[in-house]
């Protein structure tokens, strides 16, 4: 537009026709000018021929202002009417080759050498019906298959030990959600698992439901109490399950890693290529997601929050030196009830306090080698047989290092010195807790992250379910029957927006 | 950081030591197994002094210069003035290097103008021909220059603009050192070194996830498919191919393309097998290089492309090329490639020797992309006898170009005349604003 008004002037100084065509080429690839670049010669005249072009570029500008669409382009069009171009979506019909839409005329070729490319407008092709076919999904995730595959045999531990998972639960209307989480993250282990599900309140057909439609290698197992109410003594009824199912591994002495997989705890696949390198005791960083607190927030607070550099998530594991051992925990009492978070963030020495850190340490945050709750007695008659039938003394050699991996060592307690205490901890297995080895870089990766979500109390399913209003500070909890699978068959009444959920549900 | 490369090559080959099966295959290339090539004695580079407004003033100006994807030609410059390849010697060099940044003349937006490159590259070469007499004994025939914009020696960001130029002729007869790479396209001369840009190393190595981490993602590409800024009609960016693959492949659950660029870019590459390269407003783009820093086989769309370094890596063997006309035909190519060819491309992407052929690093190391340009100039040599021209004869014709390149190079971007109107509009627009505020 400018060079063009300067043109129309004639003759122009020739340091302001400069500095105007560096203004006017300063748009990047303005490809409606036509290279003004060039009408800035040296200081002289400028020839008829680009005076010309100019006028025309000036009409073409003031021709596009009031017509409203860009006119130069379109002025080649229709100077070159013979070479048909063809709009980026063509009709079927016109000259279909291969299936693909494809068209004939292109802009002239530009001068390149021979090849086949040239610069001007392509067609975008599109093929008729341009959705995904489900042979190929099928073959690509065969792909994709084996590539992981691959990927777990040179990257991933190289043997793999049965991971035995252990799950407290109990019929409530959550169950469902959280039982299914853990089931396809078990199914979606790498290695083989082994599904421990202990259950309060006695073995009941939803969780036996769930469970036959897991296609993992499950053991159900039921305590006859029910789980109670009060928070406290929750935590004490799943550290009673937990430990139902670890009598179960020591009777049926299943070899493997011990993981704690609560039901309503989320866990990623990294995890189960940590914890392959535990030997004995390991421990990892849980994150503590709480949803108590949540509830109390007002709005301002979140904001106030969320404005402030970086939300920490409270973390739970162990706490190493620099030499990666672990010389402390890190505590914090989880508790969802008045969503208050006792930060007591004690770096509590492995001497000392051992009571107050063990109570607090979530069990999932332990892997055990289920050789460490084994019966040392029956064990070591095994060996003993396995080393009186062989004589060569390369065997005899292979066999004495197997031994040592099998046999327990002397820092690990015995069973019934561990599980006598009221509320067990899987810190108290280890007599010397320095041998206790620490996943994911030390702790400083949180693979799995602990939460307590339960339903409202007044949470309705149509039409089975009966349940008992709360009253104030007890919240008494009934079930009947309720359906594991949630179907709406009616519209719903009232929906009101969950916004605290209150333990227990 | 080259001690995480060096520590991962070793514990690589530890591996494949211990097991049977191999993690890496040996990458050899039509010029030979030569990633590993050491040119330290093989040749010798001279690096001419020049005046500090062809490079240190340029660069003084505008730092974002250290950091975007022409960085090449800095960084090439620092590694030669210390590399052991220098000599300071002219007599003896083989090559001659001309350290001038001429991509460093950026907008606003950090995009270079190429506008004042051809008069900056005479300039230039003016300059040495009459300090030195190394270039009238060749004409510049052992001569070479690093070039790494959009389309070369052609300087324009515009494709028909910069085929209409064509390389500035100057350069006739010098080696080029550039990413751009197309077959019979006249801004790619015979005998260039195509080099992949500049992608900065640490910045990628920062983003490295385990590679344990199952690759999950089929096909993965980020970027524009329409550019409606520059081409609102549609058929002109990337010639219809980028607007072919999103009309095609938008509601694919294998591909995984968008425009969003998200925070887990470099994570999401490694987690997928593929990752589309098409071309753009020119055929090279970064995307290679993270490709094959990330282990994913890129796919590149792209008719006629020179991909760098094409003498010594065999990309036919490691990418996966698919003509422009068949990208609608895309996802049966890919998912008909048989697995035990896909589990090959990717331990030829594990190559540490790849990996490290596409980086800059700084300081330089072993193996690195300098080094094998190096090894590219290594393989010219010995230069053949009729580069060196009789005294008085003349190849080059000077006064060819555009008229706008023979304009001199002045010192600075304004000459004496406009600097007195800029001045003036300056104080004038001063005033206004006094007077009005």
């Amino acid at each position: 537009m400018k060079s063009g008004s300067a043109a129309a002037g004639g003759v122009l100084h020739p340091v302001l026709r400069r500095s105007l065509t560096n203004a006017a080429s300063t748009p990047r690839k303005s490809s409606g000018s036509s290279s003004p670049e060039r009408g800035g010669g040296g200081g002289v005249l400028i020839g008829p021929g680009p005076l010309i072009r100019l006028c025309l570029h000036a009409v073409a500008c003031i021709a596009s202002l009031v017509i409203g669409f860009r006119f130069s382009r379109e002025t080649l069009l229709v100077l070159l009417i013979d070479v048909g171009i063809k709009f980026p979506y063509v009709e079927p019909g016109l000259g279909v080759r291969d299936g693909v839409r494809d068209g004939g005329g292109r802009l002239p070729e530009a001068r390149t050498k021979s090849g086949r490319v040239h610069v001007g407008r392509h067609e975008i092709l599109i093929r008729p019906w341009p959705h995904p076919d489900s042979a190929e999904i099928y073959r690509a995730h065969a792909l994709l298959e084996r590539v992981q595959v691959e990927q777990q045999s040179l990257y991933g531990p190289k043997e793999r030990k049965t991971v035995i998972a252990i799950t407290p639960t109990f019929a409530r209307t959550f169950q469902a959600i959280h039982l299914l989480g853990v089931m396809h993250t078990l199914r979606a282990a790498p290695g083989p698992v082994i599904w421990i599900v202990v259950e309060a309140g006695g073995r009941s057909n939803e969780t036996a439901s769930i469970l036959a439609s897991s296609r993992l290698e499950f053991v159900h197992l039921g305590v006859k109490d029910a789980m109670p109410v009060a928070w406290e003594q929750r935590r004490r009824m799943e550290t009673r399950l937990r430990i139902e199912g670890l009598s179960h591994v020591r009777r049926e002495k299943l070899d493997g890693l011990i993981l704690f997989t609560d039901d309503s705890n989320v866990h990623s696949l990294q995890l189960f290529d940590e914890i392959q390198k535990v030997k004995w005791i390991g421990a990892l960083s849980v994150g503590l997601l709480e949803t108590g607190s949540g509830a109390t927030e007002t709005a301002s607070s979140m904001v106030a929050a969320a404005s402030s550099a970086k939300p920490r998530l409270p973390v739970q594991g162990p706490a190493c030196n620099e030499t990666c051992h672990v010389v402390g925990w890190h505590v914090l009492r989880p508790s969802p009830v008045d969503g208050e978070d006792d930060s007591s963030s004690s770096f509590t020495d492995v001497a000392g306090g051992l009571t107050d850190v063990a109570t607090h340490l979530e069990w999932s945050g332990f892997v055990i080698n289920s050789r460490a709750v084994w019966d040392e007695a029956e064990s070591e008659n095994e060996e003993e047989e396995a080393s009186s039938s062989t004589m060569e003394d390369e065997q005899q050699e292979e066999d004495a290092e197997r031994a040592s991996t099998r046999r327990k060592p002397e820092w690990i307690n015995e069973w019934k010195e561990w599980i006598s205490e009221d509320s067990g901890s899987p810190l108290r297995l280890a007599k010397d807790q320095g041998f206790i080895e620490a996943l994911g870089n030390c702790g400083r990766e949180v693979m799995l992250w602990w939460i307590r979500v339960e339903a409202r109390a007044d949470s309705r399913y149509p039409p089975r379910q009966v349940a008992l209003c709360p009253t104030r500070g007890y919240h008494i909890y009934q079930l009947t029957r309720l359906p594991h699978r949630w179907s709406l068959t009616s519209p719903l009444e009232i929906t009101v927006p969950a916004q605290r959920t209150p333990w227990p549900e | 950081m080259g001690a995480a490369w060096i520590a991962l090559a070793l514990g690589l080959a530890l591996c494949a030591s211990a097991e049977q099966q191999q993690q890496h295959e040996r990458i050899s290339g039509s010029a030979g197994d030569v990633l590993e090539d050491d040119p330290v004695g093989r040749l010798k580079v001279f690096v001419y002094e020049l005046p500090v407004k062809y490079n240190r003033k340029v660069l003084e100006k505008d730092p974002r210069c250290l950091t975007h994807m022409f960085a090449t030609e800095i960084f090439v410059h620092e590694f030669l003035l210390g590399s052991a390849v220098r000599t300071l010697n002219p007599e003896e060099a083989d090559w001659f290097y001309t350290p001038v940044y001429t991509t460093c003349d950026l907008t606003p937006n950090g995009l270079p103008l190429p506008f004042k490159s051809p008069r900056m590259m005479r300039s230039v070469i003016q300059y040495i021909s009459n300090q030195w007499p190394y270039w009238n004994r060749t004409e510049g025939a052992d001569h070479f220059f690093v070039v790494p914009h959009d389309f070369g020696a052609c300087f324009h960001y515009q494709e028909e603009k910069a085929i209409e130029r064509g390389i500035l002729h100057l350069l006739q007869r010098a080696t080029l050192v550039q990413t751009f790479g197309q077959r019979y396209h006249v801004c790619l001369k015979e005998g260039s070194i195509v080099v992949p840009p500049y992608c900065p190393p640490q910045k990628m190595q920062a983003h490295l996830i385990p590679p344990s981490i199952p690759r999950s993602i089929f096909v993965y590409f980020r970027g524009l498919f329409y550019d409606y800024g520059n081409d609102p009609e549609g058929g002109y960016y990337a010639r219809g191919a980028r607007a072919a693959v999103w009309e095609n492949f938008k509601d694919n659950p294998l591909f995984d393309i968008s425009t969003e660029h998200p925070i887990t870019y470099y994570e999401d590459m490694q987690r997928a097998i593929f990752c589309l390269c098409p071309l753009g407003w020119a055929p090279w783009s970064p995307r290679l290089v993270e490709g094959v820093i990330f282990g994913c086989i890129p796919v590149i769309i792209a008719d006629d492309i020179v991909l760098p370094f094409a003498d010594a890596i065999p990309w036919e063997e490691i990418g996966v090329f698919v003509a422009e006309k068949d990208v609608p035909k895309l996802d049966t190519i890919l998912t008909s490639i048989p697995p035990e060819v896909i589990l090959k491309k990717q331990r030829l992407l594990a190559t540490p020797a790849m990996k490290q052929a596409m980086l800059f690093p700084q300081p330089a190391q072993p193996g690195d992309a300098f080094h094998q340009i190096l090894n590219g100039l290594a393989r010219k040599l010995p230069h053949d006898r009729r580069i060196y021209l009789n005294p008085g004869e003349k190849a080059l014709n000077w006064s060819s170009g555009p008229p706008g390149d023979l304009k001199p190079c002045k010192r600075n971007t304004l000459d004496r005349e406009s600097r007195n109107w800029h001045q003036l509009l300056q104080l004038l627009r001063h005033w206004c604003r006094v007077l009005l505020f």
